[in-house]
């Protein structure tokens, strides 16, 4: 198998690409052949060791893979070989093969690419934990979407229509707010000319219920909520 | 989404594929770079050359 390592904590150009022994399955555990592992800033981090976690030395980065079931240890009867299958192994991804527990695999659904999956994790997972565990966003809501034009704007756009809130989408130019409203944005406010909390407030009929920033997610109709109407996303 | 969680990080994971796969959800394709271009996909995207989703292809 080959396996990206960080031997050291140092600038991005330090990683390496190994080749290291195929992984045997441990009880419990399936391989998966990686088809595709989504790369996400912070991995940028942790390998410089500007990350408040530092793994231990040396490490294999990526944190979300898709692939094929390409091996089963004993035990595993929930997962076969061949299944097309998404995990979040937290380290390890950044390889051709990836070791992990049965338990912690999903089916990949027919209609989706192995790309697809792997890119759902960090924005959509985020949004959707948000939305739903540490707040609760519900039909008819106004959300409001700070950043929308980017990943996880958009992944905040598409979750929040998907859970029937209204959204408005605010961005720096029409051309990402023609992206969120894509994404099923029914308003816009383009912060570079107009008023963010003047519009905000006029668009929604008085102020809206959830705010998504780029880290938190502010619940201002709802102060007693948890984590004290504020609720970050990671 | 971190690794404290495992049950709940894997019924997520579930609840994310049951509704990108019934196309409630609707994940755009990623940019893509090979396995042995991991430093330039990491130095695309601290760089912000690169929007959107990012994958590795082994």
């Amino acid at each position: 198998m080959r396996s990206v390592v960080c031997h050291e904590f140092a600038p991005i150009d330090r990683l390496v690409l190994e080749e290291r022994p195929d992984p045997s399955p441990d009880p419990g555990q399936v391989v998966v052949a990686v088809r595709a592992a989504g790369v996400n800033f912070v991995d940028g981090l942790f390998v410089q060791g500007k990350y408040q976690i530092k793994p231990p030395l040396p490490f294999t980065p990526g944190g979300e893979v898709a692939g094929d079931v390409v091996a089963i240890g004993d035990g595993v009867d929930s997962v076969a070989v061949g299944d097309r299958v998404l995990a979040m192994p937290w380290m390890g991804g950044f390889a051709s093969h990836v070791s992990l527990p049965a338990r912690s695999v999903v089916p990949i659904p027919g209609g989706l690419t192995y790309g697809q999956a792997a890119g759902l994790v960090q924005s959509y997972g985020t949004m959707l934990f948000s939305f739903t565990k540490r707040t609760q966003v519900t039909r008819g809501e106004w959300v409001l979407v700070l950043g929308a034009g980017g990943g996880i704007g958009l992944a905040a756009v598409d979750v929040a229509t998907h859970l029937g809130a209204r959204v408005i989408a605010a961005a720096s130019s029409p051309a990402k707010l023609a992206a969120a409203v894509a994404a099923g944005a029914e308003a816009t406010i383009d912060y570079e000319r107009e008023d963010l909390k003047a519009r905000a407030r006029e668009l929604s009929g008085g102020g809206v219920d959830v705010v998504v920033d780029r880290s938190v997610i502010a619940s201002p109709s709802r102060p007693s909520a948890p984590c004290g109407g504020w609720a970050a996303t990671w | 989404v971190d690794g404290r969680d495992p049950e709940g990080n894997q019924a997520l994971l579930a609840e994310l594929m049951r509704l990108a796969g019934d196309g409630s959800l609707h994940p755009v394709e990623p940019t893509e770079y090979g396995l042995d271009d991991v430093v330039g996909a990491l130095t695309d995207l601290q760089d912000r050359k690169v929007g959107g989703k990012v994958v590795l292809v082994p």
